[in-house]
């Protein structure tokens, strides 16, 4: 193909897509007037095909001419936007559909980041390759679409359910209804219906997997409470009855936390020599504070508090109960598979003032 | 000689953009006209006789939307013929339509002759 000729078919392209508000049929009709006109001029009269073409002037403003003889005018008056609930309505279609392209390859990388920082093998490099990698495919998907979404002489898969499509007028560009422009043929529904309802149903199947996964994380930390609430409770009550029966309380415990804790149990046994604690009752149980899953995805294990408050009584009468707060913790660490431990031990306690 | 004016210090070719509104209304009737004279005409044709007939000239930036007009009021039918020398030629004819539109026009067109010229003899008499 010559310049020249590669000249013509430029311009006879940008003419077409000038017109694009006059229906293809009616638009393919003047470019292959303007073609015929072209070669019969070349023929007819020689010269050059570039002279030809300037004859036409440029072919935005032959364009812009035949639509306004038409009644459209550059502005795009005279041609009926599409209706915003249509518009509205294929956008939210083809957010449907962009956000299921992106959740699918986003799954395997979201379960990854979910369930490293409980396996152990917790590599924060790998970690913030990983979210950059996806953050990355996220924008390019969106800026792909968003692109799309602009681009004259496109309908999107939304817009093609909705039956719309965006043509150039002018400088500009508009979102039209199909039927609206003579001449457009129907849009093809059937493959964007079956791409919409294959998203809405990786939607639903990602909503019902977060709930299930949700529901189970509550019930597990629900249960978790439970146990080291019950733990808590049980090493505290051990150590009382060890006191009260004469037995060496350390020995019960197996071990104690800290030089704090043998002096609380020091403390302990003293008020039970001096016939200040004949009894007890376990007054309350409280879980220290424990970090929520998400922090721990970027912070080290974390200790399990529990603190239980103890009535200490004395049986003569007219003395008021003792209140004593235990503070009983377990430092966990990744055991594996998913799974975390630790020793549990005394850690500290106070009188709590009255 | 052309005259311009400078208004708000951009110079304006007064008598271009007169041209310009006039040939808006009247190339439609020239091409009428012409088709009526010549029963059936293509696009090229059309712009080389409108050409050859004055200075008064219509070029194809001109011509072919008032043709698309045309024929989308329905004042023009047309037909694509196959051409052994080249690509298939839409050809133009003056439609039922277009031939009573011509008329009429043709009639206000001689009232506005006459009036002009009227006006231009007692100018010359003063």
């Amino acid at each position: 193909m010559s310049d020249s000729k590669a000249a013509i078919d430029s311009y006879l392209e940008r003419l077409a897509e000038q017109l694009e508000a006059l229906g293809p049929a009616e638009s393919a009709d003047v470019v292959a007037e303007v073609r015929e006109h072209m070669d019969e001029a070349l023929t007819d009269e020689g010269g050059s095909e570039g002279r030809v073409v300037e004859r036409f002037g440029p072919a935005e403003a032959l364009a812009a001419r035949i639509l306004e003889e038409r009644g459209i005018s550059p502005t795009g008056s005279g041609v009926l936007p599409a209706p915003w609930v249509l518009r509205a309505g294929a956008l939210v279609a083809d957010i449907a559909i962009w956000l299921a392209v992106l959740v699918v390859p986003a799954t395997p990388v979201a379960v990854l980041l979910f369930f490293m920082p409980f396996s152990g093998a917790r590599d924060v490099p790998m970690v913030a390759l990983e979210s950059i990698a996806l953050l990355a495919a996220v924008v390019g998907v969106v800026w792909w679409r968003i692109a799309s979404w602009r681009r004259p002489s496109h309908a999107t898969l939304g817009m093609s359910l909705a039956g719309l499509r965006r043509i150039r007028i002018g400088a500009s560009t508009r979102v039209v209804r199909g039927r609206d422009i003579p001449g457009t043929p129907s849009p093809r529904r059937l493959w964007p219906a079956i791409v919409l309802g294959a998203a809405l149903i990786t939607h639903a199947a990602v909503i019902f997997s977060v709930s299930q996964t949700f529901g189970a994380d509550i019930q597990g930390r629900a249960q978790s409470a439970v146990h080291d609430a019950s733990v808590g409770v049980s090493i505290v009550n051990d150590l009382y009855r060890a006191v009260l029966a004469g037995e060496d309380p350390v020995g019960s415990l197996g071990q104690s936390g800290s030089p704090a804790a043998d002096a609380a149990i020091a403390a302990l046994a003293t008020r039970h020599a001096s016939g200040a604690l004949d009894s007890y009752l376990i007054s309350s149980t409280e879980l220290g504070d424990w970090k929520s899953r998400l922090s721990s995805w970027f912070s080290p294990p974390n200790d399990i508090v529990v603190y239980v408050t103890i009535d200490e009584l004395d049986d003569t009468p007219g003395t008021t109960p003792v209140l004593c707060r235990w503070k009983v913790a377990c430092h966990t660490e990744p055991q594996g598979a998913g799974a975390y431990g630790g020793e549990w031990v005394i850690d500290s306690a106070e009188i709590v003032p009255q | 000689m052309r005259c311009v004016v400078e208004n708000e210090g951009v110079r304006v070719d007064v008598t271009d953009q007169w041209l310009v509104q006039l040939r808006k209304g009247v190339v439609e009737l020239l091409i009428l006209r012409l088709l009526v004279l010549r029963d059936e005409l293509h696009g090229y044709a059309i712009v080389k006789e409108l050409e050859s007939r004055g200075r008064f000239v219509a070029g194809e930036s001109t011509v072919y939307p008032v043709l698309k007009r045309l024929e989308a009021d329905g004042l023009l039918t047309t037909r694509w013929v196959e051409s052994s020398a080249g690509p298939p030629r839409k050809y133009y004819r003056v439609s039922g339509t277009g031939a009573a539109f011509l008329a009429e026009a043709g009639d206000e067109w001689d009232a506005l002759v006459a009036a002009m010229s009227a006006l231009k003899g007692a100018e010359d008499d003063e």
